[in-house]
């Protein structure tokens, strides 16, 4: 029997990814555009600028991730 | 002739990226029909099919469309001229789609119309709006011949 065949996913977990992969598509956007402002050609943003960026902003989800984790443990604990 | 590859023209550079306005209005969709989506899976059964899923998915597009600010007739009609399009776009008005309009209205008025001929109609409604209030289409020569005519009188001083 395969075992995911009954799995189901917590709609606060489907919701959190969402805002996640959001999170990330603004911080590289916004990284990105910052990159692309400081180059020779600042009204161009290119893939190499969102790669830069994206490596970046891997981290600053993280962060993100974890503080908002902290947070609803607070709330939980208050 | 020359081995060098002509430089690409400057349009077919245009096409090639997007404005950083319509990417952040993209990213805001996306976001949104996604949380739609989940929303409107949801409320399906455990073992829902994937015609029940498609439907749910149409709903989160319709859903999406309202929060983004527009009609829900204004979406049903973007829907439908996508659908009359397909695949490509900029259809031209034609006497074909036309008469097809007029068919579709026809079944209407009969209270014979399905729901995919509804959008059908409301799509060819927006097709033809945008032919009519399209520059090409508007009553110009008149304006312009009175134009050049007050800017004779002006010229030779009968303005007044």
């Amino acid at each position: 029997m395969n075992e995911t065949a009954h799995l189901r996913i917590d709609i606060e977990a489907a919701r959190a990814l969402v805002s996640w992969k959001s999170l990330f598509a603004d911080e590289v956007a916004s990284r990105a555009r910052r990159l692309a402002a400081a180059s020779s050609d600042p009204a161009r943003v290119t893939l190499s600028h969102y790669r830069q960026a994206a490596q970046l902003a891997v981290h600053s989800l993280s962060v993100a991730i974890l503080d908002e984790g902290a947070s609803r443990d607070e709330r939980k604990a208050a | 002739m020359t081995s060098e590859k002509p430089p690409k023209p400057e349009s077919a550079k245009c096409d090639e990226s997007i404005s950083d306005v319509e990417d952040l209005w993209v990213r805001q969709f996306l976001k949104q029909f996604e949380l739609n989506v989940l929303d409107a899976t949801r409320r399906l059964p455990p073992n829902a099919s994937a015609s029940e899923s498609q439907l749910a998915t149409a709903r989160a597009i319709l859903a999406t469309y309202r929060e983004s600010g527009m009609e829900f007739e204004s979406a049903l009609e973007l829907l439908g001229q996508a659908a009359v399009e397909w695949p490509s776009a900029d259809v031209a008005w034609t006497d074909a789609l036309n008469q097809r309009r007029f068919a579709l209205i026809d079944k209407e008025v009969q209270g014979s119309l399905t729901p995919a001929e509804n959008i059908e109609l409301a799509g060819l409604t927006r097709i033809m709006r945008e032919h009519v209030e399209s520059e090409a289409n508007l009553p110009m020569e008149g304006a312009r011949a009175l134009h050049r005519m007050l800017l004779q009188l002006e010229s030779t001083g009968e303005s007044d």
